[in-house]
C-alpha cells in the first residue's frame, strides 16, 4: 500500500483552511492551524511531508515561522510552499532563498497550487537547506 | 498680425502727413510759387496712392514689386507737386524722401533699389527739364540731393531690417514661451492625473489585496463544486459562469496591485470570437434587463490573433457595458468583426467594433475619450479608467482602440489587432488556451 503523504495547511483564514483541505484530501492527509505558532508544534510532533504556509497572519507571520523552521533540525528538511496575497512580496521571497521552496500569490489557479505542491512533495526541498540567517 | 499693424501705422502717419500738406496748400492757396488748385489735386493723389500702396502691401504681401510700382508713382506725382510749387527752387523736394522711407519700412533690398533709384531718376529729370541754366551750383544741388537720398535709403534700409530681424527674434521668443506655457500646463495635466491614478491606486489596491482570498474561495469551492459528476448540465453552467466572473476579478486584483503577472506580458494565441463570446455571455443578463438586442455578425473563418486572452475580456467587457449604458431604453447591441489588410503595414489585421444605437459621444467628450478619469457617467457608475485601460491593453497587443459616432446615430468603437495565421499547430494552442 502507498505511502499518503502529509501535508500541513497553516492559514488564519477558515475559508481557505476548508477549501484547500478538501482539495488536496484527494491525494493527500492534510492536517491544519490556524496560526504559526501551532503550526510549529504540529510540524514538530507529526511526521509532514509539505507545509503549505500564509505569509500574513496575526501573531507570527509565516516568513518567521519559515526562518525558525530552517533552525530547528526537526523541521528543517520540510519543504515549505509559501501563499502570498501581498503584490511585491515575491521579491522578498526570492530574497530569502534559503527559507521557501515554492511560493503562489493568491488568488492562485489551483492547478499550479496541486503541481507545485506535488512536486515539492516528490521531489523534497528544491533548493540548499539552511538557514535565513545564512 | 505685427506686420500688418505696423502696416497700417506707418501709412496712418503717411496719410495724415499727406493731409496736412494738402491743408497747407490749401491755406496758403495765394502764395505765387504755388498753383493752386493743381498742387492741392496733387497731395490728394498722393493720399490715394498712399492708401492704395498701404492695401497691395496688404493684399498682396507676397507680391511685392505691385507696392513697388505704386510707390514708385508716388515719386512721379511729387515730381508733379515739384512742378507746380516752384519748380527746381522748391523746398518739398524732401517728399520724395517719403517714398523712401516707405519702401525702407515695408519691402525687401530689391523693391528699395528700385524706388531709390527712381527717385534719383525723377529728380534728375525734373532739375534736367526745369534748370534754366546748368552751372557747378545746379550740378551740386542736383549731386547734394541725390546723395542725400542714397543716405536716407540706405540708413533707413538698415535700420528697418534691424528692427524686422528683432521683432521677427521676439515673435520667435514669444511662440517658444508659448509653446514651453503649452507644455508646462500639459506636464501638470499629466501630473495631476497621476497624483488621482495614484490616490485611486492606493485605496483599490488595498481593496484588491482584500479581495484575494474570497476571490481564492470561491474559485477552489466552484472547482470543488464542478467535480460533482451528479450536477445537472443547467447547474453546471450556472457555476462555470461564476467561475468566470471570479477568474475575471482575480485578474483584474493582480492588475490593480501591479502583480508579477500584470507584469510580464505573455501573449497566446486565441479566437476573438470565443474572447467576445466569453464577455457577451458574462453581460447577457444585464443587457436583457435594459431590453437590448444583442447582434453578432462575425466574419467566416479564422480569428486568431495573439493576446492575453483575460486582458481582451476586460476590453469587451467594458466596451459592451458602456455600450449598453448608452442605452437605458433599449436598442441594438452590434457585435462586428472584419478581417483586412491595412495597406501601410501589409499585415492582415482582425477589426472587432461594438456597435450601440445610443445618443452616441459628445464631441467634447470624443477628444478627451482615452484619458484617465474622464468619464461621462455620475461617479457611482463609473471611474473614468474603463477606457483608459482598454486603450492601454490594445496598444501592448500591438493594436489599436478607437472611437466614433455612426453617421446613422449612436457609437461605434473599434479594436484593431493583428490577425495570426492560422496554422494547425497555432489553432491546437488556441482549443486548449479556450478551454483552460
Amino acid at each position: 500500500m502507498e505511502d499518503i503523504k502529509t501535508v500541513l495547511l497553516v492559514d488564519d483564514d477558515p475559508a481557505i483552511r476548508k477549501v484547500l483541505r478538501r482539495i488536496l484530501n484527494a491525494a493527500f492527509e492534510v492536517v491544519s492551524a490556524a496560526d504559526a505558532p501551532t503550526g510549529l508544534e504540529i510540524a514538530r510532533s507529526r511526521d509532514i511531508d509539505l507545509i503549505i504556509l500564509d505569509v500574513c497572519m496575526p501573531g507570527m507571520d509565516g516568513l518567521t515561522m519559515a526562518e525558525i523552521m530552517r533552525d530547528d533540525p526537526l523541521t528543517r528538511d520540510i519543504p515549505v510552499l509559501m501563499l502570498t496575497a501581498l503584490a511585491g512580496f515575491e521579491d522578498r521571497i526570492n530574497g530569502l532563498s534559503s527559507g521557501v521552496d515554492e511560493y503562489l500569490t493568491k488568488p492562485f489557479d489551483l492547478r499550479e497550487l496541486w503541481d507545485k505542491a506535488s512536486g515539492l512533495i516528490v521531489g523534497g526541498r528544491s533548493r540548499p537547506q539552511g538557514s535565513f540567517r545564512n | 498680425m505685427n506686420e500688418k499693424r505696423n502696416i497700417a501705422f506707418g501709412h496712418k502717419y503717411e496719410s495724415v502727413f499727406c493731409v496736412f500738406m494738402a491743408a497747407l496748400a490749401f491755406l496758403w492757396r495765394d502764395n505765387p510759387n504755388l498753383i493752386y488748385p493743381q498742387i492741392l489735386y496733387l497731395f490728394m493723389s498722393l493720399l490715394g496712392l498712399n492708401l492704395a500702396a498701404g492695401l497691395t502691401l496688404r493684399w498682396w504681401p507676397a507680391k511685392p514689386s505691385i507696392s513697388a510700382a505704386v510707390i514708385l508713382a508716388n515719386c512721379a506725382v511729387i515730381t508733379g507737386v515739384l512742378e507746380y510749387s516752384g519748380g527746381p527752387g522748391s523746398n518739398l523736394w524732401v517728399l520724395y524722401l517719403l517714398p523712401i522711407y516707405t519702401v525702407c519700412m515695408f519691402l525687401g533690398g530689391r523693391e528699395v533699389a528700385w524706388v531709390t533709384g527712381g527717385v534719383l531718376a525723377f529728380n534728375g529729370l525734373f532739375h534736367a527739364l526745369n534748370e534754366p541754366v546748368w552751372n557747378d551750383a545746379a550740378y551740386f544741388l542736383v549731386a547734394l540731393k541725390s546723395a542725400l537720398f542714397l543716405f536716407a535709403a540706405l540708413t533707413t534700409f538698415s535700420l528697418a531690417k534691424r528692427e524686422r530681424t528683432n521683432a521677427s527674434r521676439a515673435r520667435a521668443h514669444r511662440e517658444h514661451l508659448r509653446r514651453m506655457e503649452d507644455e508646462a500646463r500639459g506636464t501638470e495635466r499629466k501630473l495631476e492625473r497621476a497624483r488621482r491614478l495614484a490616490e485611486v491606486g492606493m485605496v483599490t489596491s488595498g481593496v484588491a489585496h482584500d479581495l484575494k482570498n474570497p476571490l481564492l474561495v470561491i474559485l477552489a469551492s466552484t472547482e470543488l463544486m464542478l467535480s460533482h459528476e451528479e450536477l445537472s448540465e443547467d447547474l453546471r453552467q450556472d457555476i462555470r459562469r461564476i467561475r468566470r466572473s471570479a477568474e475575471l476579478c482575480r485578474r483584474l486584483a493582480v492588475d490593480v496591485l501591479g502583480g508579477a503577472e500584470n507584469k510580464s506580458f505573455r501573449p497566446e494565441p486565441c479566437r476573438l470570437h470565443d474572447i467576445i463570446d466569453s464577455a457577451l455571455s458574462l453581460m447577457d443578463s444585464q443587457a436583457a434587463r435594459r431590453s437590448v438586442q444583442v447582434r453578432r455578425v462575425f466574419a467566416d473563418g479564422s480569428s486568431l490573433v495573439s493576446a492575453q486572452a483575460y486582458d481582451l475580456q476586460r476590453v469587451f467587457l467594458n466596451l459592451i457595458s458602456n455600450a449598453v449604458d448608452a442605452m437605458p431604453r433599449g436598442g441594438t447591441l452590434t457585435l462586428r468583426t472584419r478581417r483586412y489588410t491595412p495597406r501601410v503595414r501589409g499585415i492582415p489585421v482582425l477589426e472587432a467594433c461594438v456597435e450601440d444605437t445610443g445618443g452616441g459621444i459628445p464631441a467634447g467628450v470624443m477628444e478627451r475619450m482615452f484619458e484617465a478619469f474622464n468619464t461621462s457617467k455620475p461617479p457611482d457608475k463609473g471611474t473614468g479608467l474603463g477606457l483608459h485601460l482598454a486603450k492601454e491593453i490594445a496598444d501592448r497587443h500591438g493594436g489599436t482602440l478607437t472611437a466614433g459616432n455612426m453617421a446613422e446615430g449612436g457609437a461605434r468603437f473599434i479594436l484593431t489587432l493583428p490577425l495570426l495565421p492560422e496554422g494547425e499547430r497555432a489553432g491546437k494552442r488556441a482549443a486548449a488556451a479556450a478551454a483552460c
